[in-house]
């Protein structure tokens, strides 16, 4: 698998978790946090569903215990998928 | 006013506040513009088949973060069905600085034409093209049609019943008619009732396969806030309609959607643009009707839905009588 960029990955969020009507791509930092007050503010639901985008559409699997680290922020999620899918 | 003291059916029913988005915009202002204004034009959207081709119709344009601050983050990722209502209903609400102990006397009752067949058909298809375990579980949330009426008592804190008809273009009016119900009977002391419908391409695909033209068809969302008119007047909210029950009723016999406005409902500015709207279209003509023009006139407005149920609704200006 060529490797994945962070935009990329940003644009799957988008779409994953249904984001577009509230946000544009820009507005989302790369390093920002997805989960809690100041970020996004995802919860367990939108990890689960981040988790399926991921292994439908790069194929990669993130087990339970890995996922608070992962799911970190955008940047996060790209070095994961180009770790793992690699 | 208690429930149990309400249980008089003679009472009459206001609207003390109403939530709209068509895609004429939001607000009320949008829906009875003069429709020759160049803003006022109805924002379409052109929706990618899953064929290749094309298909547009007409659409609301809405972020909630521009309407209402602070929103929830967890709203950001609704579904457009419970967005829009949601929308509507915090419209109809805000500014209106409800009690705690009337929200939990405020029911909600809502009507769509379609309901979430949209993201029904996303889930289900992701269910069956790439199996269970890789089923969509934030679309499953929203695989049910009470999910709009239900954000908004989450989100309002609105602890009253809660009930959705999805039954063609006459869902709308027997939420509202059901809402009436309700506070005549004493089941509880205000209610949020309205319609909402949302496009997306499944309905865009549906529409053009059907023949219908672009750009005909619109989605929407109407909510208005309900009180019993004593209940209103002692809490000083200005009461901006007078509604009252007309009939509801099945019939076998019925062949298709069908909707019709008597009295004085006459033709709105605004609303021939709007295409057809659906369950909203006969509440949006009760309200530029009822707010279209003073006077002691009643209007009705009727809508048979596929299935054969239907629903008429009266109003007029709601000062006092």
């Amino acid at each position: 698998m060529s490797a994945v960029s962070a935009e990329d990955v940003r644009e799957m969020v988008l779409d994953a978790l249904n984001l577009r009507e509230e946000y544009d791509a820009d507005e989302i930092d790369l390093d920002g946090a997805l989960f809690g007050d100041e970020g996004l503010g995802l919860d367990s639901l939108d990890a689960l569903q981040l988790a399926v985008a991921m292994e439908e559409k790069y194929d990669v699997r993130v087990d339970e215990e890995q996922g608070q680290e992962v799911f970190r922020s955008v940047r996060s999620i790209t070095t994961f998928i180009n770790a793992v899918g690699a | 006013m208690t429930g149990a003291a309400a249980l008089s059916g003679a009472e009459s029913v206001v609207v003390t506040s109403v939530g709209v988005l068509t895609p004429a915009g939001v607000g009320l202002d949008a829906l009875l513009a003069d429709p020759e204004e160049p803003q006022a034009t109805p924002h379409t959207q052109e929706f990618a088949l899953d064929d290749g081709s094309s298909f547009s119709v007409c659409q609301v344009p809405v972020k909630l973060r521009s309407l209402f601050q602070p929103v929830p983050k967890r709203l950001a990722r609704l579904d457009r069905y419970p967005r829009l209502f949601l929308a509507a209903g915090l419209l109809a609400l805000q500014d209106l600085d409800l009690s705690s102990a009337l929200r939990t006397r405020t029911g909600v009752a809502v009507g769509s034409a379609f309901g979430c067949w949209g993201i029904d058909e996303v889930y289900h298809r992701g269910l069956v093209t790439r199996g269970h375990r890789l089923s969509s579980p934030l679309h499953f949330g929203y695989t049910v049609p009470g999910s709009a009426a239900g954000e908004l008592s989450i989100a309002g804190t609105l602890r009253g019943p809660n009930a959705t008809w999805v039954s063609g273009r006459c869902s709308g009016l027997l939420a509202v008619t059901e809402g009436v119900r309700w506070l005549r009977e004493g089941r509880c002391d205000a209610v949020v009732a309205g319609a909402v419908d949302a496009q997306g391409a499944w309905l865009a695909r549906e529409l053009r396969d059907a023949g219908w033209p672009e750009s005909t068809a619109g989605e929407g969302s109407v909510a208005l806030l309900l009180e019993r008119r004593e209940d209103a007047d002692r809490a000083g909210r200005q009461a901006l309609l007078e509604l009252e029950e007309g009939r509801t009723w099945f019939d076998t016999t019925a062949t298709g959607d069908a909707w019709s406005v008597g009295g004085d409902a006459g033709s709105g500015p605004m609303i021939e643009r709007l295409g057809d709207c659906f369950s909203i279209q006969p509440l949006a003509r009760l309200l530029v009707a009822g707010l279209g023009h003073a006077g002691d006139r009643w209007s009705e407005v009727a809508a048979t839905g596929a299935c054969g149920h239907g629903a008429s609704l009266r109003c007029r200006s709601g000062s006092e009588k």
